[in-house]
């Protein structure tokens, strides 16, 4: 019992470690990507892996203040992160009820999936919202957040297996 | 006998209790956040608070990139800087012979300002400015420059570099301000043609370009004419290049044309910027 929470006390100081990390990952520009409009979207591809691996066994409502979070440090509106976050949780949810990820390409499709519904979400409330969002390389974005989010999706995974 | 199942009971993958309810209340008060941080601006204030940290992290998580550059430049080749010395040697004895010109152009308006009386009209102070970073944020460019409102800089103080318009300046701190670039979604300024025709106000895309929605077809502007401020909103300078036109779209049933509009400065290739004090006098 007391090793189970040990385990999860751990898991939750790396989650903060990684989460803080893509924080400062936002601030960073890319050394072979000079144009804004193509940087990754660091946040989403968090979220997308780690809820999509369950990582931290997160419910909704810790989804939710974890949107805030980065609504506040990183966001340009409050409460469009976590919408986001609890879109993709609630997607997550309904794909695990249904469908039973197995195989690598599975896992691929399911980060795929999450990642253009937050990427949808993303794109429509920015244009409700009139934010300042450039969408003219929008396609090469999504593909490297999606390489982002398969590097998280690893991480976790190696993780995971090791505790 | 058959048998019926319940559908209620029916979990497959995920056993867990379906969130929906939850999911609709927190789906709600997400609009209900947004809605208010739209509304009534709580995000600029929390920008500020967070402004505090922000610099020298920036600072530091892009150090590796601005060594990398520096050693870039300082390993150039002998060839290159001798090419680059015999083009600035050029470039000068043009600006000499541009200078002559301005020189006697300058006394020329001094002495038709007078015999008509009227005052000069840029009458303004500057200083000048190091950008810390033209950093990218979530995929939104921000420049970050290294003076702040004890060098007497004001949230709206207009910001050039020797290529023309670079921004207005949206959050200053003690020694730092953030500007907003030209091409931002909600960046406005009046301008004028290069001709002196058609006052106009450009508005940024949020792509990378400035725009006219609805300019009248009636009036001839060509693909390549360049677009200054007017100076009539007193917080711009009159004539500072702001772009050319690069593309021309008719809409409304051919009544207006849709300008697109190139900015002919851009901040990543500077590091120099001067900031405007106060307005025009």
């Amino acid at each position: 019992m007391r090793k189970m929470e040990h385990l999860k006390k751990n898991e939750l100081t790396i989650g903060a470690v990684i989460f803080l990390a893509t924080l400062m990952l936002m601030h960073t520009s890319l050394p072979l990507i000079s144009a804004p409009e193509l940087m990754p979207d660091y946040c989403v591809a968090f979220s997308v892996a780690l809820i999509a691996s369950n990582f931290l066994n997160l419910n909704l409502l810790k989804v939710f203040i974890l949107g805030l979070i980065s609504d506040i440090l990183v966001g340009e509106l409050i409460g469009q992160y976590a919408l986001i976050f609890i879109i993709v949780y609630f997607s997550s949810f309904i794909f695990n009820k249904y469908l039973f990820f197995t195989s690598a390409r599975m896992i691929f499709i399911q980060h795929l999936i999450l990642l253009l519904i937050a990427e949808l979400s993303l794109f429509m409330t920015s244009i409700s919202y009139q934010l300042d969002k450039d969408y003219s390389l929008y396609g090469i974005k999504i593909i490297l957040t999606l390489l982002i989010c398969l590097g998280y999706q690893k991480l976790f995974q190696y993780l995971k297996n090791k505790n | 006998m058959k048998r019926r199942h319940s559908t209620k009971k029916l979990r497959l993958f995920n056993t867990n209790q379906s969130p929906i309810f939850s999911f609709i209340v927190l789906l709600l008060v997400s609009f209900l956040l947004m809605g208010l941080d739209y509304r009534k601006e709580i995000q600029p204030d929390i920008k500020q608070f967070r402004s505090y940290i922000k610099p020298p992290l920036i600072y530091f998580l892009n150090l590796p990139n601005k060594i990398s550059e520096s050693v870039k430049e300082t390993l150039t080749t002998k060839s290159a800087l001798l090419e680059e010395k015999i083009q600035l040697e050029n470039s000068m004895m043009e600006l000499s012979i541009e200078n002559q010109k301005l020189i006697f152009l300058e006394a020329e308006n001094s002495i038709l300002r007078n015999s008509m009386k009227i005052a000069s009209n840029l009458a303004i102070k500057s200083i000048s400015a190091e950008i810390i970073l033209p950093t990218v944020i979530n995929g939104k460019r921000s420049i970050i420059i290294n003076k702040g409102q004890d060098d007497g800089i004001q949230v709206g103080s207009p910001v050039i570099n020797n290529l023309g318009l670079v921004g207005q300046v949206i959050l200053t701190e003690k020694n730092y301000s953030e500007v907003a670039p030209i091409t931002a979604r909600e960046y406005i300024v009046p301008a004028i043609l290069e001709k002196g025709t058609d006052n106009v106000i450009l508005r940024g895309t949020g792509s990378g370009y400035l725009e006219i929605k609805m300019f009248p077809s009636h009036r001839v502007a060509k693909i390549g004419e360049q677009f200054m401020t007017s100076g009539i909103d007193g917080i711009y300078p009159k004539g500072i290049k702001i772009g050319n036109i690069i593309d021309i779209k008719p809409v409304v049933t051919n009544q207006f044309n849709h300008l697109l509009i190139a900015p002919t400065s851009d901040p990543t290739t500077h590091s120099q910027v001067r900031v405007f004090l106060g307005g025009i006098k």
